[in-house]
């Protein structure tokens, strides 16, 4: 008797939770992931964060702004992905750089180099060898030595990539974002040692975000300043603040 | 399949054993070690494919108007058709458009690209271990100078790199018209060469443009989708004005549910 009814009750749990499941696999948790930057001068960025506006008043003063040519967009990256899943959207370079050089080489064993100049012979040789010094093997310099060669390189990708983990949150219509946007450009190369040891090291410029935050559903969020170094800001003469926005939004299943 | 398998190891079997008779050898000893055939080996299609097709294209409009048609808030099929009016009146380029055709479950890969092979490792310039009596003469300026044997830098190892555009692609059909797809498409350009090192040491090492997106995603059968952006990076963006974002869309279609509506 009790089995039977236990039986029953779990029929009508079992058959109650179905359409419940069904439901879910019906609409797929897609959530869109838009980065946006956007720059002004300082002394507006400034004066724009005294007046204490909100995310959305925020957004909404840089799109005026775009529109009267006050505010420059400078960024726009967009990705879609399932809810939980990771995802990336790059646009970049694949930039190669030595991190390791083969140091100068010297021959072992050196003879009759300053004491035959001069000489007969060495003249001989020295004409014999200018008739053939444009062919391969041979080089002309001071000495017999070679430069430091590049041996290792790395890559480095020179753009814009952002990397996104996107959740749907605990509250309802909010969404639990893992974010990083990076932006990485090539200033110039240092170079370091001297004579045949020297080497030319790239110099980056990195404006980074790297957080996790809870934002509401498919209002855009200020998440932070993502404006050039000093070095450059002192390059170009106006300084620009640079505001990154992130809005997060649920796909809706059938758009 | 399991019957059909099971009446072919039977047929196998009396056909050896007819043979090892005609053979003169007792067809007892095939019946005493009673070996069954093992079964052929199973095939990785699937029993019923579901024929899938994708098509992934870009479309590039100036940041002005690509952020004003991300803030509209528009379905996908508006986003997508506005896109195409774009390209008849000429704001709007169609950067890519490739398209593959296979079965649910299974990986795709379309590819419109070229093999490049560049060096990775280079094995440094060398000199003789011993040099004796070298030529002497004088550069253009009158200075003395030295003419020596010496072997440059040479490439000793290469990697190899598909310039053009690469779709990697896995569709699953999935009920209600929903596909679930994992995507990661690429598109490769040589920028330029990156010099390192001097004189018989110098090398050069190529950069490459690779905007890429890679993602997972559910779409419905036969609906343009919008994945995201996949922007040509700053070497490639045009020196003054605006820059250029490329929108990337994609249509995956359940075949079996278009052939079935054509009967």
């Amino acid at each position: 008797m009790n089995l039977k009814l236990f039986a029953v009750i779990s029929g009508i749990a079992i058959s109650g939770t179905m359409p419940l499941v069904a439901q879910e696999e019906e609409v797929p948790k897609l959530i869109q992931v838009v980065y946006e930057v956007f720059s002004l001068p300082e002394a507006e960025a400034a004066q724009s964060q005294r007046d204490s506006l909100t995310d959305r008043e925020w957004y909404a003063r840089m799109v005026t702004g775009l529109e009267k040519g006050e505010v420059k967009q400078e960024k726009l990256l967009a990705i879609r992905s399932l809810a939980g899943q990771k995802a990336t959207v790059d646009h970049v370079s694949e930039f190669m750089f030595p991190t390791q050089f083969e140091p100068p080489e010297l021959p072992n064993q050196l003879g009759g180099l300053l004491e035959q100049a001069g000489d007969q012979e060495s003249d001989d040789l020295a004409e014999s060898l200018a008739k053939a010094k444009k062919g391969a093997g041979w080089h002309e310099g001071n000495f017999p030595v070679t430069p430091a060669t590049p041996a290792a390189f790395v890559t480095a990708k020179l753009g814009d990539s952002m990397e996104v983990e996107a959740a749907l949150g605990t509250e309802p219509g909010f969404v639990s974002l893992s974010f990083a946007a990076t932006h990485l450009a090539l200033k110039g190369s240092d170079l370091w040692g001297q004579g045949l040891s020297e080497a030319n090291m790239p110099r980056f410029e990195e404006q980074k975000l790297q957080s996790s935050f809870t934002l509401k559903g498919g209002d855009p969020s200020l998440i932070g300043t993502v404006s050039p170094s000093p070095a450059t800001r002192k390059k170009d003469g106006v300084a620009r603040v640079w505001f990154a926005f992130v809005t997060a939004s649920v796909v809706e299943g059938a758009k | 399949m399991g019957q059909f398998d099971a009446s072919m190891n039977k047929q196998g079997i009396c056909g050896l054993t007819l043979g090892v008779s005609l053979l003169g050898i007792p067809a007892t000893i095939s019946a005493q070690e009673n070996q069954t055939i093992p079964p052929k080996p199973a095939v990785s299609m699937p029993v019923n494919p579901l024929p899938v097709k994708v098509v992934y294209e870009v479309f590039t409009l100036p940041m002005t108007d690509a952020a004003a048609l991300q803030r509209a808030g528009i379905t996908d099929a508006k986003f997508y058709s506005r896109l195409v009016a774009g390209l008849k009146e000429n704001k709007v380029k169609l950067e890519s458009f490739l398209t593959v055709r296979g079965i649910s479950g299974q990986s795709m890969v379309t590819s419109q690209a070229e093999d490049y092979t560049y060096p990775l490792e280079f094995e440094p310039a060398e000199l003789p271990n011993q040099v004796i009596g070298m030529g002497k003469k004088r550069d253009t300026k009158g200075k003395e100078i030295t003419v020596f044997p010496v072997t440059p830098a040479t490439p000793s190892a290469y990697k190899k790199k598909l310039l053009g555009e690469t779709l990697e692609i896995e569709a699953v059909v999935k009920e209600n018209g929903w596909i679930g797809l994992r995507v990661a498409p690429t598109r490769t350009a040589l920028i330029q060469k990156d010099s390192y090192g001097q004189g018989v040491s110098k090398v050069e090492m190529p950069r490459f443009s690779t905007p890429e997106i890679r993602t997972a995603v559910k779409t419905l059968s036969g609906q343009a989708f919008y994945l995201g952006t996949v922007s040509a990076p700053d070497e490639l963006q045009p020196e003054e004005g605006v820059q250029m974002v490329s929108f990337a869309f994609i249509t995956a279609t359940d075949l079996s549910v278009e052939v079935s509506k054509t009967k």
